[in-house]
């Protein structure tokens, strides 16, 4: 029974950017590895000479030409947001000072 | 099929919600009532019985109404004209709210409208409301909804399952004339299942994801979810077609037709579970011999385990569904990732290990390849037969409350549904009868990419021999 831990846990967690409860840590360590376990199954199956596909369609390179249509406004676009500014979506700073 | 005289008793009762699309569009044409008649009873039986079934998250009553007095005019030269029609809350309604059925977007009013929403409306159907489903579509009962959960109408104290619960539920109760749905693995039929109506799952691509929230990119499937198997084809017949806005969209190219008593059906014993409702095994053989009692042949065919499907499709999906929720920052619309409920955060941690870094290979690209082992096989015994048939679901519909505590639950309820999802095959759900409960019972038809129309036309075949739908919920 293969255990997530949880260091592994909350890395995974860091990756999709969710915040975590200590409690959900342990939790999820737990249901997760339950999960795995149910699709340990698949290791049964022989694959080695199986080409892998994502896709049903069969489509391959769908292209269009290079036109402008019809997009939305601006004004549209930020109709959702609760932070905006002169046009813009307000965001975290990403860059800061050199010397903090 | 209703007489004349079902059909006069229908509009003296002004019931007109329990009239099925064909039925309305007849009614309308012939000017026996308008479109904002049938608009009003509909409002009506929402008014009066969604509160027990709570199908819906938004009916904006001023709205329907100001919309199905303007087609009145154009009522006969469109083909959906006056047409109320429920729709699932992850379809994108311009300037109507849509939720996913979560937190992070319950005040999200769309700018734009799914494409399946466009077709709608230019056919000029009216759009009723939207229909409660499990949040994100992450669910096989509707109980995962961050609202409320719906009840199926046919016993209150059970789920309709799900994702769309709301929609299927919306249809067993007359609450509504036709609706859509959307289907990943399941979502579609399995509702339609355990409430006892028409579900079709198009093959992968027919119908446009376009404005759809997604769930898994490569699965999500809208599909029709109607009272008759005739209203199924006609909205299917809207929605179908290539979309420039989906780059995963095809046209639809029917299969070449055979005369129907020349349909071979497979049969699989891995889809008939030890572990299943003897009820519901015993009620889908009886409808599979319907089709043998009109000469057409059976043949057993040996099917890869449902067991490796739930699998294949547990990494598949939650790998896709991690990839498709990030974009929920909370900066360009809806609440910060914090509101994501406790199914949506697990789905998308196991599904972020499954791609991460040493760990993609023994996971999702062995899904991938199991995708493909999937895909091979029904290829292969479609080579022999034409159609499969076997019970939609392994139970009929569960309490409220049967998912707590089931991390697996939806994969479960799923497992026969998966894999042909998985293929990006076409599948249809009819009702073939009521357990002693009196719980509806789902027969599902699968069959090859493509192959949309045999479908239907096999479950019309079925529709026409049998009268399960005139039997109706006591909710009154």
């Amino acid at each position: 029974m293969q255990k997530l831990s949880e260091k592994e846990v909350r890395h995974i967690a860091k990756l999709a950017q969710l915040p975590l409860s200590d409690e959900e840590v342990r939790t999820f360590a737990e249901q997760l590895s339950e999960t795995l376990d149910y699709i340990e199954r698949l290791k049964e199956l022989k694959t080695e000479a199986v080409q892998p596909t994502y896709q049903t369609t069969g489509l391959k390179n769908v292209f269009r030409e290079d036109e402008i249509g019809p997009c939305l406004s601006q004004e549209e676009a930020l109709q959702n947001s609760e932070e905006t500014y002169k046009g813009y979506f307000k965001v975290k700073a990403v860059l800061g000072p050199l010397n903090p | 099929m209703k007489s004349l005289r079902d059909y006069k008793e229908i509009e003296n009762k002004m019931a007109l919600n329990e009239l099925t699309i064909v039925e309305a569009r007849e009614g309308l044409k012939e000017k026996r009532f308008s479109a904002v008649e049938l608009a009003r009873d509909c409002l009506g039986a929402i008014k009066k019985i969604d509160p027990r079934v709570k199908a819906y998250v938004t009916v904006d009553e001023e709205r329907v109404l100001k919309e199905s007095k303007a087609v009145e005019k154009k009522l006969s030269e469109l083909p959906l004209g006056g047409v109320p029609i429920a729709v699932k809350d992850n379809f994108l309604t311009r300037g109507l709210r849509t939720t996913a059925s979560s937190w992070v977007l319950e005040n999200y009013l769309p700018v734009y409208d799914a494409t399946v929403i466009s077709k709608l409306k230019e056919a000029g159907a009216i759009i009723l409301g939207k229909t409660n489903m499990d949040a994100w579509a992450h669910g096989s009962s509707t109980e995962t909804s961050q609202f409320f959960p719906t009840h199926n109408p046919w016993d209150l104290e059970r789920l309709p399952g799900g994702s769309s619960g709301g929609s299927a539920a919306a249809i067993a109760a007359d609450l509504t004339i036709g609706a859509i749905g959307s289907e990943t693995a399941g979502s579609i039929r399995q509702p339609a299942s355990w409430c006892g109506v028409v579900g079709l799952k198009p093959s992968y691509g027919v119908v446009s994801r376009y404005g759809v929230i997604a769930m898994a990119s490569s699965l999500d499937s809208p599909g029709p979810m109607t009272k008759t198997v005739e209203d199924s084809r006609l909205l299917f017949e809207i929605l179908r077609g290539r979309d420039s806005h989906d780059a995963t969209s095809v046209d639809f190219r029917p299969l070449p037709q055979k005369p129907f008593r020349q349909v071979r059906i497979g049969v699989a014993p891995q889809y008939f579970p030890a572990e299943m409702d003897e009820e519901v095994k015993t009620m889908v053989k009886e409808a599979i011999n319907l089709f043998t009692g009109q000469g057409l042949a059976t043949k057993e065919v040996r099917l890869i385990d449902p067991q490796f499907a739930i699998a294949d499709y547990t990494v598949l999906q939650r790998a896709e569904v991690s990839s498709n929720l990030a974009r929920y920052d909370g900066i360009r619309y809806g609440r910060d990732r914090s509101f994501f409920g406790e199914e949506a955060k697990r789905r998308i941690m196991l599904g972020t290990y499954t791609l991460s870094a040493g760990y993609y290979d023994a996971y999702y690209l062995r899904a991938e390849k199991v995708r493909a082992l999937l895909c091979h096989d029904f290829e292969k015994v479609f080579q022999e037969i034409d159609v499969i048939m076997a019970p939609t679901t392994p139970s009929t519909a569960l309490k409220l409350g049967a998912t707590k505590g089931h991390p697996m639950f939806g994969e479960v309820q799923d497992m026969l549904v998966e894999a042909s999802s998985i293929a990006g095959l076409p599948g249809i759900n009819l009702n073939c009868g009521f357990t002693k409960k009196g719980l509806p019972v789902g027969l599902q038809i699968i069959g090859p990419r493509f192959s949309e129309l045999l479908l239907l036309g096999m479950a019309q075949m079925y529709e026409k021999a049998t009268d399960w739908q005139k039997r109706k919920p006591s909710l009154n």
